[in-house]
């Protein structure tokens, strides 16, 4: 059997709240194979962000661990956290690009963090820009972009430090159908030119649908199902799974009427 | 009573009260710019929380900020003689003005920094940044316009105690705007040091709020 890439297990996270405490995820457990592109479902209130934050440690899980490449995260000091932070890229729904800076001084920023030279930096955040093609943007500022535009900047940004994993946290969720396409598309030829682990994390059974291998269907913070898309598609067992399937139906069918 | 002497002493007073006022919000800037980053930093919700460092800054700011300044003027009077070696003049008026303007510029800076989204400081931590990166590249970096905003306010607020100081003798335009007007009954002085007194608070404003204008980029067309 392969070995995982990324594992947690028995992760459990609980936020204190002014009417009692919420559970977000309850001892869950998973593993994604590397090259793996998958896929964490569930609708809002799920676990789903914390869990993806738990990754890379944004958030700190109250127990459990978190291997990446067989490396305990938690168990890792505060510099040594940083630097393996570096290739553990993340991209978000709100974008989150500096809003003082132009395209591509965001695009370098993940360099200049690790201390690249100058000239190289730029070189490179170009080459990045033309791969999610905006060249010619390079000098606009964030907010004369579309939604579509941000988020490509977004992702040569996180491609800068040369990640192996990369965690997409409702990464096209403010994005219109088709912008969730294209986005989806370029998310699809990075994973196979450059060989990087995704985890993506979304509520919506399309953006699964169109890339993922591998879907974990989380509810009230734990797992019900998971396994390939194909099967969890074609026979859902879990009543999280089969209602996600009904709303995407329904939407479907709305888009149709 | 437009004689020369007259002249001079005016364009004395507006000269000290620049002075004054320009070297007051500097080391203002000095000690507030580092509290207001560290309130930011160790405020609950902030990158490196720490509620103990937080209630003591907060607790000193609160204090200090509560002190009227004529009051703290005389407070600070052996502190002053200590530092400039007089308690009267323009040179000496700096010391008060700095020890007032720095926690207002800690709060302003504080509030300032806060308005940068949690989800840019999050994006920079997930990409390994250091600290000092997150400071000075995304919270300052982000919050110019506000900060920009935050100086010019800063500017007229010191500018207004430094004319205060006059009633001490604390040189500048509001010493002689006392002096002329208060002790001499001499309206007509008092009126032209008032005039100049508001232009340079707009001169001020104005260059700030250009500044910041220019700076930022957030919704640019």
């Amino acid at each position: 059997m392969e070995t995982a890439y990324i594992e947690v297990r028995n992760l459990t996270k609980t936020y204190s709240a002014k009417n009692g405490n919420v559970e977000a995820l309850k001892s869950v457990s998973l593993s994604v194979l590397k090259n793996d592109i998958f896929g964490v479902i569930g609708l809002s209130g799920a676990g789903k962000s914390t869990l993806v934050r738990c990754l890379n440690l944004l958030e700190r899980p109250d127990s459990g661990e978190v291997f990446i490449g067989g490396q305990n995260l938690l168990t890792l000091g505060r510099e040594q956290l940083r630097l393996r932070r570096q290739k553990i890229g993340m991209i978000f729904q709100h974008f989150n690009l500096l809003e003082q800076q132009n395209v591509l001084a965001n695009v370098c920023f993940p360099m200049e963090i690790r201390g690249v030279p100058v000239r190289q930096r730029k070189e490179k955040a170009m080459e990045l820009l033309k791969k999610v093609g905006l060249e010619d943007k390079a000098g606009a500022y964030p907010s004369q972009l579309s939604g579509g535009q941000k988020q490509r900047v977004a992702i040569a940004r996180v491609l800068a430090n040369e990640p192996d994993i990369l965690l997409c946290d409702e990464a096209t969720s403010a994005l219109d159908p088709e912008t969730t396409k294209t986005i989806l598309d370029l998310l699809k030829s990075i994973h196979d030119t450059m060989g990087i682990t995704m985890v993506i994390i979304t509520h919506e059974m399309r953006v699964i649908q169109e890339i993922c291998t591998k879907v974990a269907v989380l509810d009230q913070g734990t797992v019900q199902e998971c396994g390939s898309v194909t099967k969890i598609f074609n026979h859902p067992k879990s009543k999280a799974a089969k209602r996600l399937l009904l709303i995407r139906d329904t939407e479907e069918m709305a888009d149709v009427g | 009573m437009w004689d020369k002497t007259m002249i001079i002493m005016l364009l004395e007073g507006i000269r000290d009260t620049f002075y004054m006022t320009l070297a007051s919000t500097f080391f203002g800037y000095v000690i507030g710019l580092p509290m207001g980053i560290v309130l930011t930093l160790t405020d609950k919700g902030g990158i490196a929380p720490n509620r103990t460092v937080y209630r003591m800054l907060d607790i000193v700011i609160n204090i200090t900020r509560s002190v009227p300044f004529l009051i703290l003027l005389i407070l600070v009077m052996p502190l002053t003689k200590l530092i400039v070696g007089k308690s009267y003049g323009s040179a000496a008026t700096i010391v008060p003005l700095t020890l007032a303007a720095a926690p207002l510029i800690g709060r302003m800076v504080e509030s300032s920094l806060k308005e940068v989204g949690q989800g840019v400081i999050e994006a920079a931590v997930s990409m390994g940044a250091r600290t000092r990166t997150i400071v000075f590249k995304v919270l300052i970096g982000e919050a110019r316009t506000s900060l920009l905003v935050g100086v010019t306010i800063v500017l007229g607020t010191v500018l207004g105690y430094s004319a205060m100081a006059g009633v001490v003798g604390g040189g500048g335009l509001g010493d002689i705007a006392i002096r002329y007007g208060y002790y001499r009954y001499d309206t007509g002085v008092m009126l032209v040091t008032l005039v100049f007194i508001v232009a340079i608070v707009q001169l001020m404003q104005g260059a700030g709020m250009f500044a910041a204008k220019k700076l930022d980029h957030r919704n640019k067309e």
